[in-house]
């Protein structure tokens, strides 16, 4: 082989070595299509889009990044996305109305919010079967399980509560009042804080776990936004942890808050109606769905600046990056 | 004969059991008068779409631009045609008279949308203050059912009029979940058009 064509050869290899190495999908649900749309992380074309239950909004891998995890809320029930064949291959009781799940870190038990009977379903994955039934507040919502996995955070919309669930015996050890109709759970790193947002209250709360103790709130403010606009829903936190993304829906902005001194860094200007966030694998990019403008924007971290939107399915809300 | 009855009975049951929860739906945030379930944002702000310093100046003034905000605003063109006319309208433009005139056009399509869908926050108001009238009939109607009246034909006759109601209730229900979606799908048709003018500005 002629010396040009071995460079040539062993540049292509190494581009594809990069693409590979980059080469994660980007997952999200739409709530008005009833699909789950793929997209490729480094072109961000679609890949395809996968019909599923009524309804799909709250989504999550499973640990061996297999399987998709979605709540098909007018469906009651939650369904399991083979990310292999793109079939749905089960159907795991969750009670009614399933909006949000997480996995616990032992990657077999499923906490999922059902928004209309005022519990917490406990899902063996592996086994399909019901473990437990938590009951919380009215109209559950936000799940979020600490690094270590030995709490469980349940918000409840009506109730402006969050729910502090030890995730071994099932009990409720902390109820703390929180901003009005609560959404989602952002744990620390460290698991020794966590923040709630509140969609109408318009703030974050920041709950310490030691004495489950409010620490602090953040607040926002966009200029030429009425506040009532200002609906703080998902939440994303960098890998270090310096950094909360927060989805601030009809205000059309993510807020940048420095966790450090709680204050908002800057905000971003996204599509309409920002619902959830998700950074891609390396933290380099955070994606939004956007629910009312049907796209999903693209942030560039680095710059903080929004570089593309890319139209996906109707009504997008639930995003999740599979490495 | 003997099958109308029963089903009628069934129905009405049926109702009945279903009915409570669905006739006192759960207050939906700060506004009793605001039956959907997103919380209302009642108008829309440029400042929500549009980045950096609004637009300048009046967009009634411009005869081109108050022409194009004619033609895309009506309810019943769609965000496709109403992006096409945009692209119409900046084809021909320099970058001066785009970066002078688009922010116009977005301000005249930000007003007639505020315009169209403060009518229909209004008109779904004025359901929903039905609706609940319709839902205290419902729940009179079954106080009166519970002890029931001792004469078969009157009973009967309360069930249908009980039955009327709660079926009555219930397809409202449902034309009220789409009637939520309407200011949504003018707030989308906004957000198309806000794209097309944004692209069509030249960078600073």
């Amino acid at each position: 082989m002629p010396p040009a064509m071995t460079r040539t050869v062993a540049a292509l290899a190494l581009a594809l070595l990069a693409g590979l190495a980059r080469a994660e999908t980007i997952l999200v649900s739409n709530e008005k299509d009833n699909t789950i749309t793929a997209l490729d992380g480094e072109s961000l074309r679609i890949l395809r889009t996968v019909p599923v239950g009524e309804r799909p909004r709250g989504i999550a891998l499973s640990q061996d990044r297999r399987h998709l995890y979605i709540c098909a809320g007018d469906s009651d029930r939650v369904e399991v996305l083979d990310l292999e064949t793109w079939q749905v291959v089960q159907h795991l009781p969750s009670g009614p109305d399933p909006e949000l799940l997480a996995l616990h870190p032992d990657g077999r038990r499923l906490f999922v919010a059902n928004e209309d009977d005022n519990m917490v379903t406990v899902v063996d994955v592996q086994r399909g079967l019901v473990l437990r039934e938590i009951p919380v507040g009215v109209e559950p919502e936000g799940m979020g399980i600490s690094p270590d996995g030995r709490f469980v955070v349940n918000t409840s919309e009506t109730t402006n509560m969050a729910h502090v669930i030890d995730a071994e015996s099932g009990e409720i050890v902390a109820n703390i009042l929180v901003g009005a109709r609560p959404r989602a759970v952002a744990w620390a790193p460290d698991g020794r804080r966590f923040w709630v947002s509140a969609e109408i209250g318009g703030t974050l709360t920041l709950i310490e776990t030691e004495g489950w103790r409010v620490t602090g709130h953040v607040e926002f403010a966009v200029p030429g936004v009425p506040p009532e606009a200002i609906q703080p829903v998902g939440m994303a936190l960098s890998g270090d942890g310096a950094r909360l993304f927060v989805a601030l829906g009809p205000a059309n902005r993510v807020a940048v808050v420095d966790t450090r001194t709680a204050r908002v860094e800057r905000y971003l200007l996204v599509g309409q109606r920002v619902w959830n966030l998700a950074l891609s694998t390396d933290g380099s990019r955070l994606y939004t769905t956007n629910g009312v403008s049907n796209d999903l924007s693209v942030i560039d971290v680095a710059a903080m600046r929004v570089t593309r939107s890319v139209p996906v399915g109707q009504a997008p809300w639930g995003v999740v990056v599979r490495p | 004969m003997r099958a109308a009855p029963s089903y009628g009975t069934a129905l009405a049951l049926l109702l009945l059991a279903s009915l409570p929860a669905a006739a006192q739906p759960p207050p939906r945030g700060p506004d009793p008068d605001w039956p959907c379930v997103q919380r209302l944002v009642p108008r829309l702000s440029a400042a929500a779409l549009w980045p950096g310093p609004g637009p300048d100046g009046d967009w009634r003034a411009e005869a081109e631009v108050a022409a194009l905000v004619g033609r895309l605003a009506p309810r019943t063109i769609s965000e496709a045609e109403g992006v096409a006319a945009i692209g119409s309208f900046v084809a021909p433009l320099d970058a001066v008279a785009r970066r002078r005139l688009l922010p116009l056009a977005f301000a005249g399509a930000l007003e007639a949308t505020n315009r169209q869908r403060d009518a229909l926050i209004e008109q779904i108001r004025r359901f929903a203050r039905r609706q609940r009238d319709l839902a205290e009939r419902v729940r009179e109607l079954e106080a009166e059912l519970r002890p029931g009246p001792e004469d078969p034909a009157a009973r009967a006759e309360l069930e249908q009029r009980h039955g009327f109601a709660a079926r009555s209730f219930i397809e409202a229900e449902r034309t009220m979940r789409y009637a939520c979606e309407a200011p949504v799908r003018l707030e989308t048709r906004l957000g198309g058009y806000v794209r097309a003018l944004r692209a069509a500005l030249p960078d600073r």
